[in-house]
């Protein structure tokens, strides 16, 4: 059918004009009315701020009801794929700009690679651009490795005048202002890879008097983090190791007013928390590597972090906590302290985030504390999901402790599941997979005072199934599930679509 | 356990408002509280401004697409949710046919719920990524009104943004 429309159309297009409405109304009639070029242009612009501009400039093909849309898109994005030549993408940037007809813009996002060349000049207009189109969100995400400091971009002084952006995502470039900095609307900063001393971040935040995101990232100059602006609830700090560590190196982070703290990435130095009070969410994902010493900092930065709520902890501490000196400190201290105190490791909510090969001990240690206890399947396999049997494989070996079931049921019973109370389970790869229905099983029988296990299967080769086959399926994995004995007598199991 | 914390809400919170919502379309009424309601920027400026009475009219939008709107908010009005799950909800809510698509993205416009503008759009958008354009025609039936002669032009006057990218 598709192939006779399709043929239809070749025949009218060099035809007489009668011929060719009545196949495009044929063709209307099986394909649905035209219900998207109907739309409001604000509405049509809304849709296509969400494509990258290369793609949006395409439309312009669609019809005449499309043509030249794009010169009023509000929101720019432009990113090209890593084979595209620099030089390319950055004369389409600066064309696609100059025809532009928006007076005001709400976002401009660049990021490519650029090789080489310096391409200032063309920076420099995309900036003026920006600014004088009273952009909100501005990304500017020029990536050149190669060249760290001396030869990288130097932002415009106009830049820092910006004082409508409310986002700002700086990369590789030179952030050096000679005057001041007027960014009273910004509300979220992501800096990466930029020379940034203690001072000069200082008066950068001095410029931003209502942020409340700050995310650093490869910055290696750091070894006091100051903040004192009251606004500011997120920090995250991804690789951010001083580059001159010895002994005594430390980064040091005083933050009173911080809600949130995520700390990942590979750290040389000490870690201290001088403050930070409000924490309530904290994500700690780092690794420092096998030093003793340490070790022991992880619990200072526990203790000082005491009011949080939901702690998320990486596998380092999943190692840290199964072996060694914190291991040992760890159960010493879950003995002799009430649990009142022993808050810092009894988080309401305690998520692990798994990778394969890793102990299982340490995640029962966690789950030991703690009451409620989240596992996503989709999260225990690595970055290749390409391969569903290699997946299965990664599985497999995470939750078995790198080896079989039983080894898993062996540690689980030797920390046993006392008070995991609410189980949640998501990402599944598949309602048939019997390692998944042995792990629920497993859980069931042995977690004492659970109350709820939710499990949300969608996911995998659910999404691909019809819906009638699928609600088949998810019958019987629920007859499955509840046939399953429970030693909580108040478990109550949901299946949630 | 379905029954239970309906018998709860009712015990604890018997003074809570609702709203009632009709379709014009095909004149299906729903009964919504009001604070779920609400996250519509449109209901609420007419509750605000007193002009609403007990049945809010919804002209233009039908009951099946209501539905999924009040689904969309019954779930962000959930305090508990977390984000997980409000990502996972919003991507069950706008895995739908296109022109359902377009209607949802029509409802939240008019009703001015940012997120569910958000989601839908961007679920628009997706569907016409990476695809040439004659593919873009056929799913959205877009009638070409193109001369070739003007098509060619068209193509020519914008070749910038086909040079040199697949």
């Amino acid at each position: 059918m598709k192939f006779l429309l399709g043929l239809c159309r070749k025949n009218c297009s060099d035809g007489s004009k009668p011929n060719r409405r009545t196949a495009y109304k044929e063709e209307n009639e099986t394909l649905g009315e035209d219900r998207i070029s109907a739309l409001p242009d604000p509405l049509i612009l809304h849709i296509l701020s969400h494509l990258p501009m290369h793609e949006v400039i395409r439309t312009t093909m669609l019809s005449k009801r499309w043509n030249n849309l794009w010169i009023y898109v509000p929101s720019l994005t432009f990113t090209r794929e890593e084979r595209c030549l620099s030089e390319e993408i950055v004369s389409f940037v600066t064309k696609t700009l100059a025809l532009h007809q928006c007076l005001k813009i709400d976002k401009l996002s660049v990021s490519f690679w650029c090789k080489d060349v310096n391409y200032a000049a063309d920076m420099d207009i995309w900036i003026e651009f920006a600014v004088k189109r009273k952009v909100e969100v501005l990304d500017l995400s020029f990536i050149c490795w190669q060249r760290y400091d001396a030869e990288s971009y130097r932002l415009p002084e106009q830049l820092f005048m910006c004082s409508l952006v409310r986002e700002l995502k700086l990369l590789s470039c030179v952030v050096e202002p000679t005057g001041s900095i007027c960014w009273v609307s910004l509300k979220s900063l992501f800096i990466d890879y930029v020379k940034l001393t203690d001072s000069r971040l200082e008066k950068i935040l001095s410029g931003c008097p209502v942020l409340e995101v700050l995310e650093l990232c490869e910055i290696h100059n750091l070894n006091c983090l100051r903040i004192t602006t009251p606004s500011m609830r997120k920090l995250v700090l991804r690789h951010c190791s001083p580059i001159n560590y010895g002994n005594h190196a430390s980064l040091e982070i005083w933050a009173p007013y911080l809600q949130s703290l995520s700390i990942s990435g590979f750290y040389h130095c000490k870690i201290r928390l001088l403050n930070a009070s409000s924490v309530v969410d904290a994500l700690l994902d780092f690794d420092y590597g096998t030093r003793e010493e340490h070790r022991i900092v992880v619990w200072e930065m526990l203790e000082i972090l005491h009011s949080v709520k939901n702690l998320t902890l990486g596998t380092w501490f999943i190692k840290a906590f199964s072996e060694g000196v914190l291991g040992l400190y760890f159960v010493t201290r879950v003995n002799e302290l009430t649990p009142a105190t022993l808050s810092p490791l009894c988080p309401s909510q305690a998520r692990i985030l798994p990778s394969k090969g890793e102990s299982t001990l340490g995640l029962g240690s966690i789950t030991d504390g703690s009451d409620r206890f989240a596992i996503s399947i989709a999260e225990m396999q690595t970055i290749n999901t390409k391969d569903r049997f290699y997946d299965r494989y990664i599985f497999e070996s995470y939750v078995l402790g790198g080896g079989n079931y039983s080894t898993l049921q062996e540690l689980y019973s030797k920390c046993s599941l006392l008070h995991l109370k609410e189980i949640k389970i998501s990402g599944f790869q598949g309602l048939n997979l019997g390692f998944q229905l042995e792990l629920m099983q497993f859980l069931l029988k042995n977690a004492r005072v659970l109350e709820k296990m939710i499990v949300y299967p969608g996911g995998g080769d659910c999404n691909l199934l019809s819906q009638c086959c699928r609600s088949q399926r998810l019958l019987q994995f629920t007859i499955k599930l509840l046939s399953y004995p429970r030693s909580s007598p108040h478990a109550v199991v949901m299946v949630c679509e | 356990m379905a029954s239970a914390p309906e018998n709860e809400k009712n015990a604890s919170a018997p003074e809570k408002k609702t709203l009632t919502l009709k379709s014009m379309i095909n004149n299906e009424e729903f009964v919504v509280d009001e604070h779920v309601a609400l996250q519509s920027v449109t209901i609420k400026n007419m509750v605000d401004s007193d002009c609403a009475g007990d049945v809010i009219p919804v002209p233009t939008i039908s009951g099946e697409i209501l539905a999924l709107v009040i689904e969309y908010c019954k779930n962000h009005a959930n305090p508990s949710a977390s984000e997980d799950d409000l990502k996972k909800a919003d991507a069950g809510i706008v895995a739908k046919d296109i022109y359902t698509l377009i209607d949802l993205v029509l409802a939240a416009n008019f009703l001015d719920i940012k997120g569910l503008l958000e989601v839908t759009s961007q679920k628009i958008a997706d569907s016409i990524k990476d695809l040439p354009h004659q593919d873009v025609r056929e799913i959205f039936g877009v009638e070409n009104d193109y001369t070739p002669e003007e098509e060619a032009a068209v193509r020519a006057e914008h070749d910038w943004a086909f040079e040199g990218f697949p």
